[in-house]
């Protein structure tokens, strides 16, 4: 034994240091750990299982073509189309972001110049004042339509809240422009204004899709069918084609009809 | 755990908890601490009783948890706190001129022990009181055998100037 050895096993000596715990405080100790981990583990499973169930549950009920318990949706939604027969995509989702952050992210874009000033652009800059008649989109993306107080001008704002490289689609339109009225705001999007008061529910069917979407309605006339990334390069869902716009009312009668004079292009069909 | 794996594990719990003990006490320097240590390493074996190798690796694990158990003690910041205040009481350690036979007061060693990086104050409690081989002490470390002998080497040197101890003496 070395000199080290002999002074370690001597500074180690613990004659005098009796345990203060039994060997049976250790294994019940062990019993209660094996016990907590056992717990754990169940807990875990059980939680999984739930969120499976959950998860196909929800999406059971809300793929298209499915059928909705009564009650289950905040708008009157068919899972059927009567008058195509084609399967009804949902509405996209309903941006979680609340109202004045959507308007502080667009300020952003509010004000930088732009290339090509108009006559009809005189509410001034954008601020809380306005509000914010349609939003879609979640966490990352959002996109909303504003509207000045006056209600004479609308904004489009689309922003992707991404951390490496945000980005953002922005633009005024007026609202009262005659021409645009029950169409679109905007020629490449599908997003309408000014549709009759009373309608509730509009359903937007694109040629060679298999599907009838059905937009997000907001106030005013505006809805929407949801985000469109462009920068990413997604292409619109279904053959670019022009849009038949239907718009129905409460009760389930259709007060619109028409098809859109140009073609746009589509952002993807929302899927839950 | 069924009562035969149980009896067995409360055999080596009674025969190698005091050793554990005295191993953590040696990386700490605290009884109280080192009882904790030497308690979670082996509530950890018996967690892992049914599935671990009962041969030579027992050892080695049970080893391996309680360096880990006082590993972590220590990053824990009230303990870095108390580490570090340790660390200068054993800077002002005197030296004792005439060997080991004149070091009889242990605390001097442990705190001696202290002032180690803790990389090398585990390898030279492992090779030297835990008699752990080279392999064994890289298993439980998780380093290579190279970084076992060389922290060891750089530990004793270290700790022999702190005792003043000459270089090597055996018997």
């Amino acid at each position: 034994m070395s000199d080290i050895e002999k002074l370690l096993a001597a500074a180690s000596d613990d004659a005098d240091q009796p345990l203060q715990h039994s060997v049976d405080d250790i294994v019940r100790r062990g019993r209660r750990s094996v016990r907590r981990r056992r717990i754990a583990t169940a807990s875990t499973v059980a939680l999984t299982a739930a969120a499976i169930v959950g998860g196909v549950t929800t999406w059971s009920a809300t793929r298209p073509g499915s059928m909705d318990p009564a009650g289950s949706s905040a708008s009157p939604v068919a899972a059927v189309d009567a008058e195509t027969r084609k399967a009804i995509a949902p509405a996209p989702p309903v941006s979680p972001l609340d109202d004045s952050t959507i308007i502080e992210k667009c300020m952003v874009y509010d004000k930088m110049p732009t290339w090509d000033p108009k006559p009809w652009n005189k509410p001034g800059v954008l601020t809380s004042r306005w509000h914010v008649a349609v939003k879609t989109g979640d966490a990352h993306t959002v996109k909303a339509i504003l509207v000045a107080p006056d209600r004479s001008i609308g904004a489009y704002c689309q922003i992707k809240n991404d951390s490496k490289a945000p980005s953002g689609s922005y633009g005024r339109f007026p609202v009262t422009d005659p021409s645009r009225n029950g169409t679109v705001f905007r020629a490449g999007y599908a997003d309408g204004l000014n549709v009759p008061g009373d309608v509730r529910k509009i359903l937007v069917e694109v040629p060679g899709e298999a599907v009838v979407r059905q937009a997000l309605m907001g106030t005013d006339g505006f809805y929407t069918l949801g985000t469109q990334d462009r920068s990413t390069g997604v292409k619109p869902s279904g053959e670019p084609g022009k849009p038949r716009i239907r718009g129905y009312a409460a009760d389930g009668s259709k007060i619109l009809d028409r098809e859109l004079p140009f073609v746009v292009g589509l952002p993807p069909i929302p899927e839950r | 755990m069924r009562a035969r794996d149980e009896t067995e594990f409360t055999e080596f719990a009674a025969v190698t908890v005091r050793r554990l003990r005295r191993t953590a006490y040696l990386m700490c320097g605290d009884w109280h601490r080192a009882e904790d240590a030497a308690q979670d390493a082996l509530v950890k074996v018996y967690r892992r009783w049914n599935r671990i190798d009962r041969g030579d690796s027992l050892v080695g694990y049970a080893h391996k948890a309680v360096v880990t158990a006082v590993l972590d003690q220590a990053r824990r910041p009230w303990r870095r706190e108390h580490l570090d205040v340790l660390g200068e009481v054993v800077e002002k350690v005197p030296a004792v001129p005439d060997g080991a036979d004149a070091i009889h007061d242990r605390a001097v060693v442990v705190e001696a022990l202290a002032a180690l990086p803790p990389g090398q104050r585990a390898c030279v409690v492992l090779r030297h009181y835990a008699d752990l081989s080279v392999e064994q002490t890289a298993a439980v470390l998780n380093v290579g055998t190279g970084a076992v002998k060389s922290q060891t080497s750089r530990g004793l040197t270290r700790l022999r100037d702190l005792l003043a101890l000459p270089e090597r003496t055996s018997s």
